[in-house]
């Protein structure tokens, strides 16, 4: 364990700050067994909103070049990757080099091409990449990751989510899971894209009126009111997640600006993750801080980047925003490498479908979700693989076929948790994450 | 001329011969200049259409950009391209003229009759809805009209008395669901005035409320109803719902953000219909066609010209270059907020593809837009580099009371004239310093665009004065909405692009929906009978959608859980024959909302406690039959009103205008240059509500972003709230000046604390927490940090933090 020491100073120094009796809290989150023991402890998980296009970046499908100009099965012309793909690394995964720097990583990636899901639209398809169901309010994966393995350091939010989209809370929702499991929203998107907001502070994170220690005092008191309001409620997760919130902004006030403050990183470091240069800044900075939440602890956390869905302009937009990603990634993969921490942190970069292989004009691309492409790192999965195809063209999954369930299984396997065994009893019968389905992929495991 | 009557001759001669040189000379100068000069701004291709012209198309050629036609084969003069390069009317490319050879090279082919072999194929988008998936269409539950079913009668004295009870009752006996107690007293009357008024009870109604429900419940909750329905603040709590699905907001939002000055004029508007009741499906027709609509005063004339900012004040982005790719997603944004803002059916997915599910053809959408493609939309926004779509206001025909403008004396006017010369005469100079600067070198480019922006600015800014008041100092009033525009049936685009129009759809309604047999007439733009199509009592969709939102804002969950989609994928409901009743109800009462409110919170159904029943829950979790009340978030508006009331720092009048209002047309910075002041202690729908900046109050409290229309808040409950209580100024301001209040009223702590509790939460404090409350004024009044203040600042401090603490409670936050 890596974390014992930072986790023991910075509750110390919550406790000798405040005089606080931590007893009050001991109902927030703790640290618990997995399933079985896995490599991977903590997770980040970078999200592409708008679907990136599976054929241009990792999913090479030589047929699409060979082939380009003929009319594809849905009667528009195969148009073929916008740029060319390069064999990386010893293991020569072919990877577009729309991907310089994270092209150097390849030999930790493990890509998974089976994909499919059954929603063709985005805030849906998103949802479903999230919670599993779109019909229903359910928890996310993220909260069901905490609720089987808990928090490390409880001075923090395990569950963290960065810039995540206004109207975008079931993404960190904890439904029925007890609320303590809902992830945090650090920093909000300007104009709908998520890595546009900067969050490098949290608002109100300091009482300029009182000490800390008369504070602790008032929040016993609002923890008494609410407590004897959830004895008369009963089950009613807006209620403790209001009490559930006040224990956690406490404990926030004295490990966020720490956290968030990247000040002190060194010129290098900012610019390993692109920090230095406009145009990746943005990513680089979530990166940055996804790096400095799992150093302190936090078990899951999501970030990621929007506008991605190329039905035109494929060509100048897909290259700006793979431009904007790849060196924040890469250097979070260098950086994590070089602090020991790559290999029981499991990366996921994904997208909520693929899109088309053939072309309304040449130079954009359909949704597609009958087959698309994302990838794992570190944490316990194969490097330098491929799992799973789509067919020739690259419209439908064909081998290794992972459903939306069975990725989610995975991912839970590789933290550790078995997904039939996680569950959860809600209104008189068993929840669980994947409902009745989802099988893990277990040829990637290492 | 001469040139010309050559070419005819040529062209008689042999026209064959003829048509292949012109097509060579195209491809051998034309085209290679076109590439070379043209296309980086204006090519499909390149998806670069600068003033909306592109030139990769013999078809993008000859219909032009915002100027007009590009080109007019034989016409030099009526040739936009031909004026533009060689610098006549606008100035292309617009770093240097071309060369001399190449603009001799585009008069002889213009003049040749522009050959151009760039043939479009001719774009015909076919539909696979068929009549038939239509017709079956028209089957779905909520196709049909709401049908009356018998409410079956029961032998509980209680839920027998009006149909609403008795149509849950009965789906409560079906579901073996126990029934739920009555809520006590204290918690009705909190649940009557933020429901209805959304403030709280003072100690006084509290008091008077529970006396008399003692003597008798049945006329106390009467009375309370007909008082609160009566509330100046009635419109103020549910026009609030109704903003929110008008996608209510003062800015432009995207890129650049643009103040909206005269916003304000419709939400009063909504507020006064509300308090009013007018009608639901006259307000409606007002707010769709109030421009078309015939009245007999120029009051009421007024009114409904203000009521079709509805249409008007959507999201825009102005820095757009394409100006049908700006009205395209302009008239999307309207058709989006009448059919799921009004009637819960998505259409706008028919936009680039039939209806994936709905039996909705692609050709329906494009009918719809043909009304709004036939309408202009009046926005404001001045002029400036950024803003490729200026537009203006609609000047009110009467005199309003309300008035953010001071009358204007002679001499004001003269004055203000003469600085608007002055203004002009600047930007003169500003644009003459450009066009000297073009062959000068050394020039600071950056320094004179800003000073052509900074003169053109302050231009429309005098401008914009002297336009509010009439030639004897009288203000004049504006709103935004609508006018009729020229009569135009829309083109179905394929996938949706503006550059891939295909053939042309009579303007019309959604074929799904009833009534079926109503049409345009087509020399009429359209609006008028569309709002009267949507209102009318065949329309499946229109009430039941409004009654199934009041359901959900008074019992806590909607009988469609999906309230802005009745379509196939949306929800069941859980009780048809009861939203069918109200639907029913809501037309034969007139449309009258506030009958339909009443109706509700005077039921049985209404007045349930919200207490936990394990029986119940394990049969119905969801609580989709309604067999308790589901406990609500207060929504952010209440929430910042309720302790502004408490701190008595409300001001309860409403104010005349906006803070955005005052800032007149503007920009709003990126840094939010706009500075909103949230202390303004007016109730919040009155805050200032700019896109992209919204009061951070409001939006840490879960306000809608208010880009699309929306019947349904997301409610969280998370630590940058608990962080905002616990910490923000704003609380523990309110917190003192309510602890000052209570220590004027009484000096018995004890009594400050039982009245903190009244008027926070409607009841008194237990013991346990009269103990609690006063031990931590005591940790606040003996701590260190106090001892340098006077008496009265720590026993007012100590016991600011016991109403801070109340403030911060969830039962503040919840509605039992």
């Amino acid at each position: 364990m890596n974390f014992n020491r930072r986790q023991f100073i910075n509750l110390g120094s919550t406790a000798a700050l405040t005089g606080l009796n931590l007893n009050i809290f001991a109902n927030g989150q703790s640290s618990q067994k997995p399933h079985f023991n896995a490599r991977a402890k903590r997770i980040i998980v970078i999200n592409m909103g708008g679907a990136t296009s599976h054929v241009d970046t990792f999913d090479y499908k030589v047929n699409l070049i060979k082939k380009a100009g003929e009319r594809g099965k849905y009667g528009r012309k195969l148009m073929p990757p916008i740029k060319e793909f390069k064999r990386f690394g010893k293991s020569g995964l072919p990877i577009s080099t729309l991907f310089p720097e994270l092209g150097k990583h390849a030999d930790e990636l493990c890509l998974l091409h089976g994909h499919s899901t059954d929603q063709p639209n985005h805030p849906q398809a998103q949802t479903k990449i999230h919670t599993g169901n779109v019909q229903f309010a359910r928890p996310s994966l993220g909260a069901w990751v905490m609720y089987g393995l808990g928090s490390e350091n409880k001075s923090i939010p395990g569950f963290i989510s960065l810039n995540p989209g206004a109207g975008d809370g079931a993404h960190f929702s904890s439904a029925f899971l007890p609320s303590k499991y809902q992830g945090t929203a650090v920093g909000s998107p300007i104009r709908g894209n998520r890595a546009s907001g900067d969050p490098s502070s949290f608002p109100n994170i300091k009482n300029e009126s009182f000490s800390t220690k008369l504070q602790s005092k008032q929040l016993n008191f609002i923890s008494n009111l609410n407590k004897k309001k959830l004895q008369k409620d009963r089950y009613n997760p807006g209620v403790s997640a209001i009490q559930d919130s006040y224990e956690m902004a406490f404990r926030m006030q004295s490990s966020m600006p720490a956290i968030l403050d990247i000040s002190k990183e060194s010129k290098k470091m900012l610019s390993l993750y692109g920090i230095d240069n406009e145009n990746s800044s943005k990513v680089g900075r979530q990166c940055l801080l996804a790096r400095r939440f799992a150093e302190a602890g936090a078990r899951y956390i999501e970030l990621g980047h929007g506008g991605w869905d190329h039905h035109s302009n494929l060509k100048n937009d897909l290259t700006a925003r793979c431009s904007e990603i790849d060196k924040p990634i890469a250097g979070l993969l260098t950086d994590l490498k070089q602090r020991g921490l790559l290999k029981d942190t499991l990366i996921v970069w994904c997208t909520e479908f693929g899109r088309t292989p053939e072309s309304p004009n040449m130079d954009g691309r359909d949704h597609n979700p009958k087959g698309f492409t994302t990838w794992m790192a570190g944490g316990g999965v194969k490097g330098g693989f491929r799992y799973g195809a789509t067919d020739e063209f690259g419209y439908e999954a064909v081998s290794g076929r992972l459903s939306i369930h069975d990725w989610h299984a995975t991912i839970l396997h590789l933290m550790g948790l078995n997904h039939e065994k996680l569950t959860y009893k809600y209104a008189g019968r068993d929840f669980r994450p994947t409902d009745v389905y989802g099988d893990v992929a277990t040829d990637i495991l290492m | 001329m001469k040139y010309i009557s050559l070419i005819t001759a040529m062209l008689i001669s042999s026209p064959l011969l003829r048509a292949n040189e012109g097509i060579v000379f195209f491809e051998k100068k034309i085209r290679p200049a076109l590439e070379k000069y043209c296309y980086r701004c204006h090519s499909d291709k390149e998806n670069k259409v600068k003033g909306g012209l592109v030139l990769d198309s013999k078809h993008g050629l000859l219909v032009g950009g915002d100027s007009g036609p590009a080109i007019v084969p034989g016409k030099l003069d009526d040739s936009e391209l031909w004026l533009a390069i060689t610098y006549e009317v606008s100035e292309m490319p617009p770093k240097e003229p071309m060369p001399d050879s190449v603009i001799a090279d585009f008069k002889k082919w213009i003049l040749m009759g522009a050959p151009d072999p760039r043939e479009q194929e001719k774009i015909v988008v076919k539909s696979t809805v068929t009549r038939n998936d239509i017709r079956e269409g028209r089957e779905f539950w909520s196709m049909q009209k709401p049908k009356y079913s018998p409410s079956p009668s029961n032998n509980n004295s209680q839920w027998n008395q009006l149909e609403i009870d008795r149509y849950v009752y009965f789906h409560l006996q079906e579901n073996n669901l126990q029934i739920t107690p009555e809520a006590s007293s204290q918690t009705l009357v909190r649940r009557l005035y933020f429901d209805l008024i959304g403030l709280p009870p003072s100690p006084g109604e509290i008091n008077k409320f529970n006396t008399n429900y003692e003597k008798n419940a049945e006329s106390t909750i009467y009375n309370t109803v007909d008082e609160l329905l009566k509330s100046p603040h009635f419109g103020e709590k549910w026009g609030r719902h109704w903003l929110d699905i008008a996608r209510y907001a003062e800015s432009t939002g995207q890129g650049r953000n643009m103040t909206y000055p005269h916003a304000w004029r419709y939400r009063d508007y909504v507020i006064e219909s509300f308090n009013q009741d007018k009608p639901y499906d006259q307000f409606i027709r007002e707010q769709i066609a109030g421009d078309l609509i015939k009245t007999t005063s120029d009051q009421k004339w007024a009114e409904n010209l203000i009521a079709t900012s509805f249409l008007a004040m959507g999201s825009k982005a102005l820095p757009e270059d394409d100006q049908r790719k700006f009205n395209a997603e302009m008239v999307d944004e309207q058709i989006d907020l009448v059919t799921r803002g009004i009637m819960g059916i998505s259409v706008a997915c028919a936009r680039c593809h039939d209806h994936k599910f709905d039996a909705i053809p692609q050709s329906d959408y494009y009918a719809l837009a043909g009304i709004f493609q036939s309408t202009k939309t009046f926005y404001g926004t001045t002029p400036n580099a950024q803003n490729k779509h200026p537009s203006t206001h609609i000047k009110l025909p009467v005199y309003m009371e309300r008035n953010i403008t001071a009358p204007m004396s002679p001499s004001d006017i003269s004055q203000i004239k003469e600085q608007l010369t002055k203004a002009q005469e600047d930007m003169q100079v500003a644009r003459m310093a450009r066009r000297n600067s073009r062959n000068m070198q050394n020039v600071d480019n950056n320094q004179i665009q800003r000073d052509i922006a900074r003169s053109q600015n302050q231009y429309f800014a005098i401008q914009e004065k002297i336009n509010s008041v009439d030639s004897n100092g009288r203000p004049i009033a504006y709103c935004m909405g609508t006018q009729p525009g020229e009569l135009q049936n829309a083109k179905i685009l394929e996938r949706g692009e503006v550059h891939r129009p295909g053939q042309e759809v009579a303007r019309g309604f959604i074929k799904l929906v009833a009534p079926y047999d109503m049409t345009i007439n087509q020399s009429s733009n359209g609006r008028l009978e569309l709002a009267q199509w949507i209102t009318s009592k065949d329309n499946p969709l229109t009430a039941r959608v409004m009654v199934n939102r009041i359901w959900m804002k008074l019992m806590g969950q909607a009988i469609v859980r999906s309230t802005d989609n009745f379509g196939l994928t949306g929800t069941a409901p859980t009780n048809q024959e009861l939203l069918d009743f109200l639907a029913l109800k809501f037309m034969t009462n007139n449309w009258s909302l506030k009958g339909i409110i009443k109706n509700i919170v005077l039921s049985r159904a209404y007045r349930s406690s919200s207490e936990y029943n394990a029986n119940n829950f394990k049969i119905d979790p969801d609580n989709e039959q309604f067999w308790r009340i589901d406990k609500r978030r207060i929504e952010a508006e209440s929430i910042r009103d309720a302790i502004l009331q408490i701190s008595g720092e409300i001001i309860i009048s409403q104010p005349i205008g906006s803070q955005v209002a005052e800032k007149g047309q503007t920009t709003i910075g990126r840094a939010g240059q706009l500075t909103i002041d949230i202390s303004a202690p007016y109730r919040s729908i009155y805050l200032p509500v700019v896109r992209d900046f919204l009061p951070d109050f409001l939006k840490t409290f879960d306000f809608p972003e208010s880009m699309t229309t929306a019947s349904k808040r997301e409610i969280n409950n998370n630590a940058a709230q608990a962080l905002y209580m616990l910490n923000n100024d704003f609380v523990i301001t309110s917190s003192e000046l309510t602890a000052q209040r209570l220590i004027k009223h009484n000096s018995d702590l004890d009594k400050q604390i039982q009245t903190a509790f009244i008027i926070c939460l409607a009841r008194q404090a237990d013991s346990g927490e009269l103990i609690g409350a006063r031990q931590l004024y005591q940790n606040f009044y003996q701590s260190s940090e106090m001892r340098q203040k006077t008496t009265n600042e720590r026993k007012a401090k100590s016991l600011a933090a016991v109403v801070q603490a109340l403030f911060a409670s969830s039962e503040f936050r919840y509605l039992n």
